[in-house]
């Protein structure tokens, strides 16, 4: 050891106490810097709130259409295990928008809520072609999410994009929108008798709508939207337009 | 051969795919649902239709590769080929991959490197194939000891010994042990490493020697020299061995004056001694210990300090594998089922080796993390959950809706039934409770006395019992209440089963039939919240009994579980666990007390909570 021969002048433990002190203190300072850094990332972040989600069942063609915005590139995709996320300005010279591609898989829709809180709008893709036999997991998961407790205190817009309008099979908007209306309108009676969770005062479900009153999009203090489009045709303009409305 | 054969990302973009023979669609979506998505990756291989699949996840670039191939082939190169593929395929393009912004990586020579790479695993396959061929009489044991070895030349006997090794395919396997063992960035700091002034003495002495510059050797390619140095196959046995650098001469012991040798005692300051209380702290310090383990002794610079604060550490198997073993631990301390604790902890483990930490991060609290999402995952239903909206849609077509309680004795399946009717009931519905458990003596009056109270409790309620005494087929008596039910307009009818154990064979069989019989709505398993290591086999042999004594195509299956008992387990809600991995199906409702009211819904958060909690 090269300190071995100033051991005689020097307490040994000294020089490491001394080395272990400065270091402690580099250490701190760096922490406290991290941290204000991080709290102000942070904290800007949640000010301008540019998130925008896009949610779904499987396979209603979620991840191709964040590739379709973000990198304007028709992909093959799978099912997605991870939720995918990027800054994407929809114009140019506008701000960019953070999109996230939420998993659509029943076992990681939980994923959504926890982004909920920094959402500015929520994008919920359909499968037009589809609609009639998946009506209830549509409704179900649509009420989760407009039942959120953000989606209800800060009304956060949902646009209901009806994918696959390609498809001869394919529904129109207005008939999706009177299904998922009467499905909601079930739904709200059996949420809110359902049984009370553990350690909780009372159920958690929320009733949409106005009570006595069958329930429609329009009775929402959210603002709910349904077009139509195509990622196979590539057709995405008026999911970007509304994008770009809501964010501005 | 090989049938599908894709890279994509945990995302969900297909990188690149490329389909052998007839394109079929590809199988890949259920293995990520049905495996992937349910924590249930610890299995090595997945069979679908026609189909084997086996995959690999490479997780610092979030990348899954898959192989799918016919079922009714054994390829066995499957493995190698996965395993040359994602070093080749993230040497090559990993960095693009991490660099996100740079858009989707374009994967421009990928299919001609991906071509050439099967090819030499299939050529080696079958190559090894034909070396499986019965040896000669030259290359066995037997000969090495004729006279007609000895005469031989050194040389001779080599090629006899291995007449495939030839010094070419050493070299590259080398090369590819290599490149297995050691990503680039951990060799760099093995280097440095070396060079720690905390290292023995003995390499302060030969310092000098050390000043003579050596030839660079680049990390994963090896010249013929080097190969020739590492072929110890054919070195000379009589080259003296230098034993002194095999033993440290100052942690000798000592011989005493009578000639018997003492160990040389264990120095306290060499390593801390192991402690063996479960506390976090423990977690901390195995954690680092492992990733100490990889690189040897950092300098004690700041710097140096700050690189093992901030820096990024990768996460391997073996850094992984104690904490693993702790968290499987402390899971089976929380009465998650053995078996299933080692499952989880493994497939958890895939998930996360090769990832990097980031800053200030330690591997138990990352281990924590993804452990946390993988029991949430898990634990949420992934049928919906809502009984009514169900019995709603029967109201709708005209028709009872039943239900079948069944489970082991004395878990509370009556009580439950009962609770549940009781909830049914405030929603405005009539109840026909049927007493099909005709086994054991008192059931039938307990039913009754939970009828007469339910309509005490609730004016106006519409709940009846449908019983036929004792000793009577059940599945009849079923049959009978659901078409009485029919007739007298009840919305539900609650089946109330015996008991049975589940190695009852003939009990068994009654159940099978009596669902077979009345193809109720939902099945729902009654269990203890109190069972550890017996859920799993009470949940499976009740399935498998469902299966195999129905004599249907499609035989039905446990459709969701009501976890009771729930107020005594305290934090010990593994039996919640268990339960939903095994059968994958929800958790309905738990029970929660003994009155009427004490029937709740399970809340993921708060089960997750508890399993994880200290």
């Amino acid at each position: 050891m090269s300190s071995s021969a100033l051991g005689g002048l020097i307490p040994q433990q000294l020089i490491i106490a001394n080395n272990e002190y400065l270091t402690l203190l580099v250490f701190l300072a760096l922490v406290a810097l991290v941290g204000i850094l991080v709290n102000f990332t942070i904290g800007t972040k949640r000010n301008s709130k540019n998130t925008i989600l896009l949610t779904g069942l499987p396979f209603a063609g979620k991840t191709a259409t964040y590739y379709l915005i973000s990198h304007n590139k028709a992909v093959e995709t799978v099912t997605s295990i991870k939720e995918n996320e990027t800054d994407v300005a929809l114009t140019e010279g506008q701000k960019p928008i953070h999109l996230v591609d939420i998993p659509g898989h029943e076992r990681l829709r939980f994923k959504f809520s926890e982004f909920m809180p920094i959402a500015r709008a929520v994008v919920f893709v359909v499968d037009s072609s589809t609609v009639s036999r998946q009506t209830r997991l549509l409704a179900e998961y649509l009420y989760d999410i407009l039942g959120d407790k953000f989606a209800q205190s800060e009304r956060i817009p949902v646009l209901i994009a009806c994918n696959k309008s390609d498809l001869l099979t394919s529904f129109k908007k207005e008939r999706i929108q009177t299904l998922l209306e009467a499905e909601i309108n079930k739904l709200r009676q059996t949420r809110t008798a359902a049984l009370d969770t553990q350690d909780s005062e009372g159920n958690e479900n929320v009733f949409l709508g106005f009570e006595g009153k069958d329930f429609s999009f329009e009775d929402l203090e959210n603002d709910v939207e349904f077009i139509e489009y195509s990622a196979e045709n590539k057709d995405i303009e008026n999911i970007k337009d509304w994008m770009a409305s809501v964010s501005s | 051969m090989l049938d599908f054969f894709t890279i994509a990302t945990k995302g969900g973009l297909v990188l690149w795919s490329k389909a052998y023979g007839p394109a079929q669609s590809s199988p890949i979506n259920s293995l990520i649902q049905e495996i992937l998505i349910e924590e249930r990756s610890s299995t090595q291989i997945y069979y679908k239709d026609n189909y084997s699949i086996k995959w690999t996840f490479v997780n610092d670039l979030d990348l899954i590769f898959v192989a799918v191939y016919p079922k009714a082939l054994g390829l066995t190169y499957i493995d190698t080929l996965l395993k040359a593929a994602t070093t080749q395929f993230s040497e090559l393009y990993g960095d693009r991959i991490l660099h996100k912004n740079t858009g989707i990586p374009q994967l421009k020579d990928w299919g001609v490197q991906f071509e050439a790479l099967l090819q030499t695993v299939e050529d080696q396959d079958s190559q090894s194939k034909k070396s499986r061929q019965p040896r000669k009489f030259e290359e066995t044991v037997g000969y090495s000891n004729t006279l007609a070895y000895a005469k031989a030349k050194p040389e001779e006997r080599d090629t006899a010994k291995s007449p495939l090794l030839d010094e070419d395919e050493f070299r590259k396997n080398v090369e590819l042990l290599k490149k297995k063992t050691a990503s680039p960035r951990m060799g760099g700091r093995k280097g440095k490493g070396a060079k720690s002034p905390t290292a023995s003495p003995v390499i302060g002495s030969d310092d000098s020697k050390k000043k003579v510059k050596e030839g660079r050797k680049w990390d994963g390619k090896i010249s013929a020299k080097d190969a020739k140095s590492l072929d110890y196959s054919n070195s000379d046995v009589s080259e003296v061995v230098n034993a002194d650098h095999l033993v440290d001469q100052s942690g000798l012991g000592q011989h005493s004056k009578d000639g018997t040798y003492n160990v040389a005692d264990l120095e306290a300051s060499d390593e801390e001694s192991f402690s063996s209380d479960e506390s976090e702290e423990d977690y901390t310090k195995i954690s680092a210990r492992s990733l100490q383990a990889k690189k040897p002794a950092a300098s004690s610079g700041l710097l140096s300090f700050f690189k093992n604060m901030t820096g990024q550490k990768e996460m391997t198997a073996e850094s992984l594998e104690p904490i693993m073993g702790k968290m499987k631990e402390h899971l089976v301390n929380k009465n998650v089922a053995a078996d299933i604790a080692q499952h989880l902890c493994d497939s958890v483990a895939k998930g996360l080796e090769g990832q990097t930490l980031g800053s200030f991060k330690s591997i138990q609290a990352h281990v924590k993390q993804s452990m946390e999402l993988a029991l949430k995952r898990i634990l949420t239903p992934k049928t919906s959950v809502d009984l009514l909206r169900d019995i709603a849609q029967a109201q709708a077509e005209k028709r009872p809706y039943t239900i079948v309680f069944i489970g082991v004795n004395g878990v509370g399946k009556s009580t439950n039934l009962s609770k549940t009717a009781f909830w049914l009931l405030q929603n405005n519905l009539k109840i026909l409770i049927a007493a099909c458990d005709t086994f054991r003596s008192g059931a039938v009056e307990q039913l009754r006395v939970h009828v007469r109270n339910l309509k005490a409790l609730e004016q106006n309620a519409v709940v009846d019992l449908y019983e036929k005494g004792y000793g009577k087929d059940s599945a009849a008596i079923a049959k009978e209440a659901i078409s009485s039910a029919k007739m007298t307009g009840h919305d539900v009818v609650l089946i109330d089963t015996a008991g049975r154990m589940q190695d009852n064979d003939p009990l068994m069989r009654a159940l099978a039939k009596l669902v077979t019989v009345n193809n109720p709505d939902k099945i729902i398993f009654v269990g203890e919240a109190l069972v550890g290591n017996e859920a799993v086999d009470q949940l499976t042999k009740f399935n498998a009994a469902l299966k195999d004594f129905s004599g249907l195509a499609n035989p039905r299956h446990i459709d969701g579980m009501i976890l009771t008992k729930f107020d005594t387990i305290d934090d010990k809600v593994g039996a919640a666990l268990s339960m939903t991995y095994t059968t994958g199906q929800p958790i309905l409702f738990v029970g929660t007390g003994q009155t009427y009211t004490d029937l709740k819904n399970m809340k993921v958060s708060h089960v997750v909570a508890s399993l994880l909690r200290e």
